[in-house]
């Protein structure tokens, strides 16, 4: 491993070990024997529980070849792979794993819930257990209008949705997610991040491999980042991404006078590299609340948005009661403030805040505010969002790391 | 009494509830659905039956038949009733709202009014017909997948096809084939031609099935995720082969009826005598019996020792004359000259008199000209039968050679210590052979068609067994290509008996004399090849000697005894060997991996 691998101390060092792999490499072979290609080399990682693991790189970096050792699909060349403490093989084990692939591979001829009740048997479970959780499934993923209909009818974005319903039908304890947004809508991808956090806050460990960064930095605790088969960088999303040079503040609306005299201190300080423009609102908020107003005025045949996330999934959880709404009614309704996390936490050297404040304080706001950054034609909830800014900023990053790929 | 219901809504608030489970009022099928008005339903209702109808009337059925096809086909209309009404609704735009327990269809309605329309959590979800809770936990994942199996062939419409095929033989054959205009023979034609051709269409169905069941599924990648559950590989592979075996025997089972049907329904249509006749030899299960073979051991052992005393015998060797002598007694056994007697006592047990008194015994013979060909010939000849002591049954007959021949004769022939003793006096200018094992035998009635047939069926479905491991063997290994033709060129081998018959005889492949018809100095290679052919051969006889087609069409019994040992063989010991082949490449195949042939 060549570059940042800072384990993340944040981590507590108690936690069970559910993924544990150490110098795991996997070598494809042809016909004669002959090693063909090395998809995996070297890699060691572990993965705790209650982690979003994210599995980051480039198409044949080796991603897809590690979750399937991880599910006892292929079988490590070298080094050594545990799941659960044991081998990946191992029968039992398989029974506390969620399983989306990339692909749909669920029987075409079969209907949701005919689909659900087939892995439920497989589970083991009751056919009330199986019935109760096929239909919390069905309506989580927003198929109740589709239900009769085959797999093999389904649209890629249906599709993923209920290969997400059967991964969750064993309530496992390690959700494998191999690219669960896509092909969904935009509701449909904030629905399965929705549920990604509510997994994980309940102490369930998720594996995401993904190739859309927003996905990965909106849930993932940790990183892995493949290229060549190797981990070319590891670690917590704040570690990989922040800039110890840079600060940003964020303010409500402020008087052209106000912000003049605060540029100027600002400059005084560190000279033309000060920057100022409007937060804007992402496209992705922007849809949610043009497919809610849609929505009250019709119905469709397609998948829904859908409702809570299915209760067996939440046990045990003390979710807040916004969480059990579906995203979209979670959207219109006002919160508080934005809930992104401002990326204050810098050790660089910054302005002293609290002089800052105390300056902007003098000088109260005036009545004549400047346009809203909200466009009029749209009644979009105040989403909890970040400003496209910080998505380009993580993309870049992360595409430094992938080898200055963009 | 407490079901439940299945609420439907459509336009303008309205409500429909439909039963679930099965529905006795749909036992009337197409009466039923047009009550319902389910137009296109009951439509395609009819038309089954009108088709069902004009097959049975064409070929001369009696009424019991279309009684009981009707009753057939209102067993699966009631069973499929809530799917039918589901689908008529679905047309007409009502979607489903949820299920709920009632008494009666309005007391489910008013269950969902009283809640204001509004399902509860609990009745939202769908009954459906899955593995039930009183299957083993362990067990429910190798019947999931056996249940998908089967649905995979029915939706696949793989299963209506062959069905299709099937029922166009069992029907169509019966009006197409020649026979011999007796109704013995129309009989044994029917059994024999729609047996065979349903053995032979299954067989390609079992076999593609197998191949495909396991390397489609590796392709199309669903076992991929499948065998990411907590499901072990044996499981996967035995849940295959338990559902390829459910739809053969749904299939045999119903071409195997009609087929019943059939041969009773012509039964019907000839005179009480006829019928009676055919009775006793075709549609009845008779035991078989044999003269044992004689302990010619010390006899043997004599000549030898004598022959071994002349001139030149030492030279061959012990063995080698002894092989000679075994020969020329075999001969001398099976031959009978000219004018000359022979006599058989065969044992039919202490019991036999009072057991077998009043029913129909049948003498089968076999025998040869020992001068040539003499196919299509018949023989002169006078039998007496009975004890040689006693009053003794007397019949002179010509006989045709080289095929099986049947004479009846009454059952007071048999010795009061249940010996039968047949004399054959000779009374042509050639000799006669009559091999030991099939030259001589007497029939006896010992249990009813109806349970031998079914016995019957059971070793064809036994066969089919083994044809499934073979296919799901190979499609454990090979794509689904490569598992096919593996799979075929497997049966093509077990069909040329022939060849290996003639390897194993002429003692090899290669440097055959021409003149002799064997290698006179078989080397290394020939030996060897004779030792594979001929184990195969051994292996391939042991396995066609369970050939229920033959027995049913003569009237011959197959014991359970018989169906145990076939089953034990077929399936156990050499599907056995199959299946573990298969199970253990299942096992240790990275399915993940790209399949390399």
């Amino acid at each position: 491993m060549t570059a940042p691998v800072s384990q993340a101390a944040s981590r507590p060092a108690d936690t069970e070990i559910v993924v544990r792999a150490t110098g795991l490499s996997k070598v494809f072979k042809d016909f004669w024997g002959r090693p063909k290609a090395r998809a995996v080399d070297n890699v060691d990682f572990e993965i705790r529980r209650g982690e979003v693991f994210g599995l980051l790189g480039p198409n044949g970096s080796g991603k897809s070849t590690t979750i399937k050792m991880i599910l006892g699909l292929l079988y490590p060349s070298k080094g050594h792979l545990s799941v659960f403490g044991k081998s990946p093989r191992d029968v039992q084990t398989k029974a506390r794993i969620g399983y989306l692939p990339e692909e749909s591979y669920l029987y075409r001829f079969l209907d949701a819930g005919e689909t659900l009740d087939f892995f439920g048997s497989i589970f083991k479970l009751d056919s009330d257990q199986r019935r109760q959780r096929s239909e919390q499934l069905i309506q989580m993923v927003g198929l109740n209008q589709a239900r009769t209909r085959t797999v093999g009818e389904f649209s890629k974005g249906m599709q993923r949705r209920i290969g997400l319903a059967q991964a969750l039908i064993n309530n496992p304890e390690l959700v494998i997610l191999d690219e669960p947004t896509a092909g969904l809508d935009p509701i449909g991808c904030r629905e399965v991040k929705d549920l990604i956090l509510t997994l994980a806050r309940r102490g369930t460990t998720v594996i995401l491999s993904s190739h859309l960064l927003s996905d990965v930095e909106d849930v993932c605790d940790r990183v892995v980042i493949y290229y060549g088969g190797k981990i070319q960088a590891q670690g917590t999303l704040r570690e990989l991404l922040a800039s110890p040079d840079e600060v940003r503040i964020t303010a409500p609306i402020l008087t052209r006078d106000t912000t003049e005299r605060v540029l100027q201190i600002l400059r005084s300080e560190v000279g033309d590299k000060v920057r100022l423009d409007n937060p804007t609102q992402n496209l992705e908020s922007y849809f949610l609340g043009v497919v809610e107003r849609a929505r009250k005025q019709g119905e469709t045949s397609g998948a829904t948005s859908g409702n809570a996330v299915a209760e067996y999934l939440r046990a045990g959880e003390e979710v807040p009661t916004n969480q059990t709404a579906s995203v979209l009614d979670r959207l219109s309704k006002p919160v508080a403030g934005p809930q992104s996390e401002p990326l204050v936490e810098v050790a660089a050297p910054a302005p002293d805040p609290n002089a800052l404040l105390a300056s902007l304080s003098k000088h109260p706001p005036t009545p004549s505010a400047p346009a809203s950054p909200v466009p009029a034609t749209s009644n979009t909830p105040e989403a909890p969002v970040k400003a496209p800014q910080d998505l380009s900023q993580a993309n870049d990053k992360l595409s430094g790391l992938l080898g200055g790929k963009k | 009494m407490q079901r439940h219901y299945e609420i439907y809504g459509g336009g303008n608030d309205e409500r429909m509830a439909i039963p679930v489970g099965f529905s006795l009022a749909a036992m009337t099928s197409w009466v039923w659905a047009y009550a319902l008005r389910l137009w296109v339903e009951a439509t395609g209702i009819l038309v089954v039956n009108v088709v069902f109808a004009v097959i049975l009337y064409a070929n001369h059925t009696q009424l019991w038949t279309y009684a009981a096809g009707q009753v057939a086909l209102g067993l699966i209309v009631a069973s499929n009733a809530r799917r039918l009404r589901e689908m008529a609704a679905e047309r007409s735009g009502y979607f489903y709202i949820c299920t709920i327990p009632g008494r009666g269809r309005a007391d489910a309605l008013a269950k969902l009014s009283a809640v204001g329309g509004q399902p509860l959590p609990e009745w939202r979800a769908r009954m459906l017909s899955g593995i039930p809770d009183f299957a083993p936990k362990s067990l429910r994942g190798l019947l999931a997948i056996a249940f998908m199996t089967v649905k995979s062939a029915f939706r696949s419409r793989l299963v209506v096809a062959i069905l299709f095929l099937l029922l166009l033989v069992v029907l169509v054959l019966p009006g197409v084939i020649k026979h011999d205009g007796s109704a013995r023979g129309f009989t044994q034609i029917l059994i024999t031609y729609t047996l065979g051709t349903i053995t032979i269409l299954m067989g390609f169905t079992t076999l593609w099935l197998g191949c495909s069941a396991i390397a489609r599924d590796i392709e199309e990648m669903q076992l991929f995720l499948v065998a990411a559950k907590p499901i072990p590989r044996w499981q996967i592979w035995l849940g295959k082969w338990l559902g390829i075996m459910a739809i053969n025997a749904g299939m045999l089972a119903i071409a195997g009826a009609i087929v019943y049907g059939l041969v009773l329904a012509r039964t019907g249509e000839l005179s009480v005598r006829e019928r009676a006749r055919l009775k006793a030899e075709v549609l009845v299960a008779r035991a078989l019996a044999t003269e044992s073979t004689p302990d010619n051991s010390e006899d043997v052992e004599r000549i030898v020792n004598e022959k071994m005393r002349e001139e030149g015998a030492a030279k061959r060797g012990r063995e080698f004359v002894r092989k000679q002598v075994e020969e020329q007694m075999k001969a001398m056994q099976q031959v009978v000259r000219p004018s000359y007697l022979r006599r058989w006592v065969i044992e039919l047990g202490p019991s036999a008199p009072a057991r077998l008194a009043g029913k129909p015994l049948f003498i089968r013979t076999k025998f040869f000209s020992a001068q040539g060909s003499a196919e299509g010939k018949s023989f002169m000849g006078r039998w007496e039968i009975g004890p040689p002591d006693g009053r003794r049954y007397q019949v002179e007959n010509s006989l045709g050679a080289e095929s099986f021949v049947e004479f009846q004769i009454p059952s007071e022939t048999i010795a009061p210590d249940g010996k039968l003793t047949i004399d054959f006096q000779n009374w042509n200018e050639v000799p006669l052979l009559f091999t030991l094992d099939e030259g001589m035998a007497v029939l006896y009635p010992e249990g009813s068609f109806f349970l031998n047939y079914v016995r019957g069926l059971c070793i064809i479905l036994a066969w089919l067994g083994l044809l499934a491991s073979i296919g799901l063997a190979g499609s454990s290994v090979f794509s689904f290509p490569v598992a096919a033709f593996c799979a075929l060129g497997a049966l093509i081998l077990g069909l040329s008996g022939n060849t290996l018959k003639s390897v194993v005889e002429q003692g090899g492949i290669m440097g055959v004399n021409h003149e002799t018809g064997t290698i006179d100095k078989p080397d290394a290679l020939n030996q060897v090849a004779v030792m594979v052919y001929g184990g195969v051969k051994k292996l391939l006889d042991e396995i066609t000697g369970y050939s229920p087609v033959g027995y049913l069409s003569t009237g011959l019994s197959i014991t359970w005894l018989e169906l145990a040992k076939a089953i034990t063989f077929i399936n156990i010991i050499l599907g056995g060997i199959v299946s573990l082949a298969g199970i253990t490449a299942l096992s240790r195949r990275e399915l993940a991996a790209p399949t390399k042939f």
